[in-house]
């Protein structure tokens, strides 16, 4: 019974041994840093360059080119939109307020649910039927009638919370569950009452989890926000920017639209994923 | 403080009857005694200490500390587990100061017990170090010195130096001995190296394979620190291994039956 | 160190919290005279405007006489009053298909003569049995009732003339968008074009109307195996002349008009559609051989996104109207206020600018 488990964490002790003696040297490092940059320019020409050659064969203004595509995108910045009266910045603003909104939520629900549902079985079977209805719902699908029900503010700021919940919620739970049992045993032997457990070596111990969870789910909340934005959105939003410029014909400010979305989103997640390593060191689990 | 074991018996139940484990232990660790649990691997001496943890129940029996039966966990037994089982978001400091941060002990008497212990185990200027900037010899004694912060009458070792490499492992159970005798505690350690047993028990108590019981008890009155070159040393440790052997046969034979 | 994690972990979400709320809360304009627009789909608007979502809508018919009939909305201004004799929906034909198909498009535009006329004479005699039968088939198509229809037949002027003044309106309305920079100046040069005089001039040719007059009925399908794929907008009764030509109850034989000229037609694929602009990208994508729809998308998406079409027919003018609340009656009502358009590419949005903004109103989108 209890020699089963031990060569496993015998292996995962060693790796926790190894972890301060670094893989490459200093200047190994170095060189593996400026190969991996190269490779990275190389592939962002090539996949300009591909886009620049696909635009003068496709000649169609479906398709602008890089160029055309980065002054406008310049220009969204600087310029007030006629139409809405609002810059980039303005949208940005209106789209990331929305995430948040949704985000907060999110955060706020899932994890104490997530910490329940690991934690104590009668809240797990209490709440999975409900949970597990829910979870393969695309978030997306829920957007024309959350805005017909919860009107153009609020239905977008639910449709990104519907995005973000499920992901954190699963990665709190696993991170729960994936809690080394020998962790609670050495807190037993050291007069942790369940309380205890649960404040002091189950709570900690899920950090780096929801931070799994957080990167994860700000991800799908861009989409969310976006998709709710091209059905309705007051108080402008990328989403609702890319949807009037198509409308109008401005395919050079919608591919713009999409660049910004593409920095927004990429940002989001390695900021995200940033402050995720950088917990899960501090926290002492990689 | 006296530790009995009475009758101790643990089953586990199969999809048809059940597994006995542990068939009527009977034990009496003296208070500052240093006990050795030996025997095959996976003939139950993990699951002996688990129960006097109160980590696991028995089916039947009783411990008994001091006259008074125990069950459940707590802070009078300390342990120490061969994978360390430390934080590893917590500090070595933090670490040691787990169990008195759950009894409410004020900060500063905190510090200054947790000093002590850091000290007593050799890790003073690591206070502050997480558990994976430390070396395994290293983690052990932060488990060691977290166990005995809290101060319990028994200290439960189970296999603790089993994931050390030789050297360090020899090291340890230097070290171990010292601390043992600073501090007076009772110790019963789990091990499968008949060579670690014979250089720090007071006694070996010699398990046999499932259904698992006490076979035999061995008391060494030799004085510390003992020479593992010294003929008596070699003569006792191919005795216990003798005996061992035989067991694990009487096993293979009974499992091929 | 636990302990320091998780105050920096509630500073942080503090701050979040605290900067949204403060971003959410402090957008209140103290500029009195703001009205703000919001894109809703004609049909969704009065139901917008019940539920108190908006306070009222610029709109094409049906839907300005459907909300007035519904006795929840008064008509604030019909069209006519805001732009006098304004153009509205045209006729636009792939300039692919019609150099490949110059026959089936003047065919086409017969049609849409006759049927214009048919209605034109209908509604001169409200008690006839072809008026009842015009009511029912607007009724069945815009999904409303025949009071609705009927209104919006007293509202709308439909014709296919191109005249001198609808090319001003075209020129007007070509200015207004470089004014508001929704095109920009150097994309008349990018397409080929002088001025925003020359580019009417090539843009809208009446010539194909002309050469369609002298067009015969015909016995037999000329394009019996590629049918002309006609676009059109949902339930817009500017486009009347359309759902009458497609009816094969009104011209003997079982035959609808376009057969009887000897066209075979279908519904472009996608079509109906919502607006304009979604017609000229399904033109782009080559779903759409001839179509009805508003001119601005037309000249918007020929000129922005180069969508190779031409203007060879009028539909009709004027026949839209600003719907409010009845609360709103003059113009100080709308200080502060949400009215819907049909989204930016559409002449009502247009129309709801310059007026607006020539009463000295900021306008801003909602």
């Amino acid at each position: 019974m209890d020699v089963k488990g031990s060569g496993k964490k015998k292996e995962r002790a060693s790796i926790f041994s190894q972890w301060p003696f670094n893989k490459f040297g200093n200047e190994e490092k170095w060189q593996q840093l400026f190969k991996t940059l190269v490779i990275t320019i190389i592939s962002l020409v090539a996949f300009l360059i591909t886009w620049w050659g696909l635009s003068e064969l496709a000649d169609t203004d479906y398709l602008p080119d890089p160029e055309t595509v980065f002054r406008s995108f310049i220009d969204t910045f600087q310029i007030r939109d006629p139409l809405t009266g609002r810059n980039m910045w303005d949208n940005i603003m209106a789209s990331l307020t929305r995430v948040m909104w949704g985000f907060a939520l999110a955060f706020a629900t899932a994890v104490p649910l997530g910490l329940a549902m690991g934690f104590s079985k009668n809240a797990d079977d209490f709440s999975k039927p409900v949970v597990e209805v829910f979870r393969p719902i695309p978030p997306i699908a829920w957007a024309p009638i959350m805005i017909l029900a919860l009107g153009v503010l609020l239905g977008p700021i639910v449709l990104v919370f519907i995005g973000v919940f499920f992901p954190l919620l699963s990665n709190v739970i696993f991170g729960v569950r994936s809690i080394d049992p020998i962790l609670s045993d050495a807190a037993r032997t050291l007069g942790a009452k369940r309380s205890h457990l649960f404040l002091k070596v189950i709570l900690p111990s899920t950090i780096p989890y929801i931070m799994t969870g957080i990167r994860i789910g700000l991800g799908i909340g861009w989409m969310c926000i976006v998709a709710a934005e091209f059905i309705a959105a007051t108080g402008g939003g990328v989403g609702q920017y890319i949807v009037f410029k198509a409308e109008v014909g401005r395919y050079d400010q919608v591919y713009a639209g999409l660049v910004v979305i593409a920095i927004l989103g990429l940002l989001t997640t390695e900021l995200s994923g940033y402050i995720e390593r950088r917990v899960s060191k501090r926290m002492g689990m990689l | 403080m006296k530790l009995t074991l009475e009758k101790l018996r643990k089953t586990f139940p199969l999809d048809e009857g059940e597994l006995v484990a542990i068939e009527n232990i009977d034990l009496e660790v003296e208070s500052g005694e240093f006990v050795c649990l030996l025997g095959p691997s996976g003939c139950g001496k993990t699951t002996v200490l688990r129960i006097i943890a109160g980590l696991d129940t028995p089916t039947a029996g009783s411990i008994c500390l001091e006259g008074k039966s125990i069950s459940g966990s707590g802070s009078d037994r300390g342990m120490v587990f061969q994978e360390f089982a430390l934080f590893p978001w917590r500090t070595v400091r933090k670490n040691v100061e787990f169990g008195m941060e759950l009894k409410r002990v004020p900060k500063e008497e905190r510090h200054r017990i947790s000093q002590k212990y850091i000290d007593l185990v050799g890790l003073d200027g690591f206070e502050n170090a997480h558990p994976y900037e430390l070396s395994g010899g290293m983690k052990q004694r932060v488990g060691i010195a977290r166990a005995l912060a809290n101060e319990p009458e028994v200290l439960l070792m189970d296999e603790p130096f089993g994931a050390l490499d030789a050297q360090t492992r020899n090291l340890m159970q230097k070290e171990l001995l010292r601390i043992w005798q600073e501090t007076k505690k009772t110790v019963i350690f789990v091990t499968h190296s008949v060579d670690e047993a014979c250089f720090l028990a007071d006694r070996i108590v010699i398990m046999s394979a499932r259904p698992s019981t006490v076979s035999e008890i061995y008391e060494i009155r030799w004085p510390r620190p003992r020479d593992r070159a010294s003929v008596e040393f070699a003569n006792l440790r191919k005795q216990i291994l003798a005996k061992l052997e035989r067991m694990v046969r009487i096993e293979d034979d009974g499992t091929q039956r | 160190m636990d302990k320091k994690i998780a105050i920096i972990a509630v500073a942080v979400v503090a701050i979040v919290v605290l900067g949204i709320v403060a971003i959410t809360f402090m957008q209140g304009d103290s500029d009195e005279k703001v009205v703000y627009w919001v894109a809703v789909a004609p049909i969704d608007q009065k139901a917008a405007l019940a539920a108190g979502t908006i306070d009222g809508a610029i709109t094409w018919e049906p839907y300005a006489s459907d909300a007035l009939l519904s006795g929840s909305a008064a008509i604030y201004k019909w069209s006519e009053d805001i732009w006098e004799d304004h153009p509205c929906c045209v006729v636009a034909v792939d300039q692919d298909y019609l150099a490949e198909n110059e026959q089936i498009v003047l065919r086409v535009l017969k049609v849409h003569q006759v049927a214009t006329d048919w209605i034109y004479e209908t509604i001169q005699d409200t008690s006839s049995d072809n008026y009842t039968k015009l009511l029912d088939l607007g009724a069945e198509f815009s999904q409303r009732n025949t009071s609705v229809v009927a209104s919006s037949l007293e509202h709308m002027i439909l014709t296919y003339e191109i005249t001198s003044e609808f090319e001003d309106w075209m020129e007007l309305i070509t200015e207004k968008y470089i004014d508001l920079d929704l095109i920009e100046n150097a994309t008349l040069a990018t397409r080929g074009y002088d001025s925003v005089e020359d580019f009417v001039d090539q843009y809208v040719n009446s010539s194909y109307l002309a050469m369609a007059e002298d067009i015969e009925p015909s016995e037999e399908i000329l394009n019996e195996d590629d049918p002309v794929r006609i676009g059109y907008l949902v339930g817009d009764l500017h486009q009347f002349a359309r759902v009458i030509a497609a009816d094969d109850t009104l011209w003997g034989g079982n035959k609808s008009l376009f057969e009887i000229y000897g066209v075979a037609t279908v519904t472009s694929e996608g079509g109906p559609y919502a607006n304009g602009g979604a017609e000229m990208d399904a033109f782009a994508t080559g779903l759409v051989d001839i179509g009805y729809l508003g001119s601005p998308p037309a000249i918007l998406k020929h000129l922005n996104a180069g969508v190779n079409t031409l203007i060879v027919g009028q539909v009709n003018t004027v026949g839209s109207a600003i719907f409010v609340d009845p609360e709103i009656t003059s113009l100080e009502d709308f200080y502060g206020k949400t009215i819907a358009t049909p989204g930016p590419s559409s002449i009502q949005h247009l129309m709801f600018l310059d007026y607006f903004t020539s009463n000295g109103f900021t306008v801003k989108a909602k």
